[in-house]
């Protein structure tokens, strides 16, 4: 498979892992480990200021060497927001990766395109490395590429569904159009699912319920990582493709010999 | 492009289709849709052409699902064949004695009406390279002229800036025709020793220029016979794959010009024989099940629609390659040697004869991004 | 003073500057950012932005999230 690259960055493995729905930063931490990825996302929220306070700040688990840091925008839900929350982020951690995670529909969680193309727009114009987070569209997947993504995140299903691939065909039409990796992101629930988005094509894949939600989340990230990995090795590999019988008709050729 | 170029230099491109094996060529047939090099360069290996028909076969499945059984037509119009490149293949070159003739904008238009009752829609402007007989300006003005005729005006000149051809999508030209003649630069400038053209990245670079300034259809080829043809179609489908990503709003079609007899022109120092353009046709159109595949009238009547079959989509009939041809009897030295002679009607009822359904129009004035005064 | 901190009234004791507030607010200042009115304050400068009644202050770190 070509090296996965984003923002000049090379990375070693095509699994990404969020933080959010652990039990406890210790699992977070040991899953995270365990899954072998180089990027993590995270989220920005208020303080709550009427509980006691935090003695174990996220980021003290996560060793800025050893991790690409990306914060979301989650919560956004117009380009206004999602761009101060970026802006917030850099700010507080010299952080400038941002996931764009523009969600109105707090039904679905379903991203709004139209304000995470402005957005895309304002934060690459700014200096982030912006990977948006969109449905499946390959129109749109294209547009944000011109305006200065540097990937782009279609989703499987919506998020924390666990549905696995539900567009399919559309991921097709992004992967075979697109000029930044792919990320699959949302709704990938089993490491079958994983392996499919990167047989698909996919550069990396993002999971974070199915991880943090398993019985035993850090043996899903080892199940994860194993799955990712395997489908890479398979592409390497060189496999055959199942034949398909082209159906029969009067010889094309014939006239080469006349 | 220069980026894709020089990742695939020449003898990697060679060495990867010279050790293409039958299995390389199973799988390469049997994948669906997406754009691989190693799986063009398989079917454009050797290790392919014991399954040739098969190979049409599939391209042709891949054309009827993707085109349907639509043939689209053109004409070429020649307005000049003024040149100050001097490239040796082409019945053109500046260092050549012969009968040459610029249309003043009246005549070129007066050809362009008698194109118009012929029945097409569908034009390529076509000329020499010379600033002073065709500036842009000259085409600009043309174009303006017969925008209320013609469905589609395309061009098919000299390289010009993007400013230039941002005139010229605003006058109405939708599309244009630039061939690199040939991807390896070292052959390049042994065939064009002398002009503008003689710049390889900038030819490169030109098509570029005009997607940019608006050009909804791009059109690319090589000229069959200077080079060998494996890799030159493999650059080929290198440069469609990446002009479809870059130029995602805009559709990109290649043409198959084999070299014809051209006075005073050397012959093809690698001749392409009809199965090796079937080969070649047939990887391309598996690979790039998307791009338009246009045969002008350099191809005889008869293996023309042999290729409709397997996998072109577009064609041109009737044509004249010097300019003036079509009103009268002219002097001037044509571009090559036409081989189909047939004027459209006869092309159309002998495409309809095998199925196809012959258009002459496949596009609108509508569609036209600039706006334009109704 | 009346201040209107993560969207919510609060009536504090008064206090010259944003560093203050935080702390008398119980928040470590090293792993939170803030905003004070719309603008992002950077800790070093926490300690000299005033703090007028009716100023609208954000809190915000870091946690989990996908």
């Amino acid at each position: 498979m070509k090296p996965l690259i984003i923002a000049g960055r090379t990375f070693r493995s095509r699994l990404f892992i969020g933080t959010g729905k652990f039990g406890s930063h210790a699992i977070m931490a040991r899953a995270m480990e365990a899954s072998g990825s180089e990027l993590v996302t995270i989220a920005l929220r208020r303080v709550d200021l009427d509980a006691a306070p935090a003695d174990d700040p996220i980021l003290t688990r996560v060793d800025r060497d050893r991790w690409v840091i990306v914060p979301n925008t989650s919560g956004a839900r117009t380009a206004g927001e999602a761009v101060r929350i970026a802006r917030l982020a850099r700010a507080a951690g010299g952080f400038t990766w941002v996931k764009l995670e523009l969600t109105p529909d707090l039904h679905h969680l379903l991203p709004d395109p139209i304000e995470t193309l402005k957005a895309t727009e304002i934060l690459a114009a700014e200096g982030f490395v912006v990977l948006p987070y969109i449905n499946a569209d390959p129109v749109l997947a294209k547009r944000l590429e011109e305006a200065g993504a540097a990937a782009v995140m279609p989703l499987g299903s919506p998020i924390g569904t666990n549905r696995g691939i539900r567009t399919r065909d559309m991921i097709e039409i992004i992967v075979s159009q697109a000029r930044v990796p792919v990320i699959v992101d949302a709704g990938l629930g089993l490491p079958s699912h994983a392996a499919e988005a990167i047989e698909l094509g996919a550069a990396a894949v993002l999971i974070n319920t199915a991880i943090a939600t398993a019985g035993d989340p850090v043996a899903m990230a080892c199940a994860f990582a194993g799955a990712v990995r395997a489908a890479e090795m398979g592409i390497d590999a060189g496999p055959r493709a199942a034949s398909e019988h082209a159906s029969a008709s009067s010889p094309l050729t014939g006239f080469l010999s006349e | 492009m220069q980026t894709v170029l020089t990742e695939w230099p020449l003898e990697r491109v060679r060495d990867m289709i010279a050790a293409a094996t039958a299995a390389d060529v199973r799988r390469a047939r049997a994948a669906q849709g997406r754009f691989d090099p190693h799986d063009l360069a398989a079917l454009l290996s050797p290790a392919a052409r014991p399954g040739l028909e098969e190979q049409a076969q599939a391209a042709s499945d891949v054309t009827r699902r993707r085109f349907g059984w639509a043939m689209q037509f053109f004409a070429p119009l020649y307005v000049s064949n003024y040149c100050c490149n001097a490239c040796v293949y082409c019945g053109f070159n500046r260092t050549m004695d012969v009968g040459r003739r610029a249309l003043s904008l009246d005549e070129a238009e007066g050809e362009a009406d008698w194109l118009a009752r012929q029945g097409f829609e569908h034009i390529l402007l076509v000329a020499g390279e010379d600033r002073k007989f065709t500036p842009p300006a000259y085409f600009e003005e043309l174009i303006r002229r017969l925008a209320d005729r013609f469905a589609s005006i395309q061009v098919e000149i000299y390289g010009l800036s993007r400013a230039e051809y941002a005139r010229l999508v605003a006058a109405g030209c939708d599309g244009i025709t630039l061939f690199q003649e040939t991807y390896d630069p070292a052959r390049y400038r042994a065939l064009h020793p002398s002009g503008p053209k003689a710049d390889f990245a900038d030819r490169l670079d030109t098509l570029e220029r005009a997607a940019a300034a608006g050009m909804t259809f791009l059109g690319i080829g090589t000229l069959l016979g200077l080079n060998d043809w494996r890799t030159e179609a493999f650059y080929t489908g290198l440069h469609a794959d990446y002009l479809q990503r870059a130029w995602w709003r805009s559709s990109v079609a290649i043409s198959f010009p084999r070299m014809r007899p051209a006075h005073g022109c050397l012959p093809p120092p690698c001749p392409v024989g009809d199965a090796d353009l079937v080969h070649l046709m047939s990887a391309l159109r598996i690979q790039l099940p998307d791009v338009g595949m246009t045969l002008s009238t350099r191809e005889p009547a008869g293996l023309r629609e042999h290729f409709a079959r397997i996998c072109a989509t577009k064609l041109s009939a009737g044509a004249c390659t010097s300019p003036g041809g079509y009103s009268e009897k002219t002097d001037a030295e044509p571009q090559f040697d036409v081989a189909d002679h047939r004027p459209l009607a006869e092309v159309r009822a002998a495409l309809a004869a095998l199925g196809f359904d012959p258009v002459v129009k496949d596009w609108d004035r509508a569609y036209h991004a600039a706006p334009l005064t109704l | 003073m009346n201040v209107l901190v993560n969207g919510k009234e609060r009536e504090v004791d008064p206090v010259a500057h944003l560093a203050d507030l935080v702390a008398v607010l119980g928040v470590d200042p090293s792993h939170v950012v803030v905003e004070c009115d719309g603008v992002i304050v950077r800790r070093e400068h926490m300690g000299a932005v005033p703090v007028k009644p009716g100023a609208r202050v954000e809190i915000i770190h870091f946690v989990g999230g996908g």
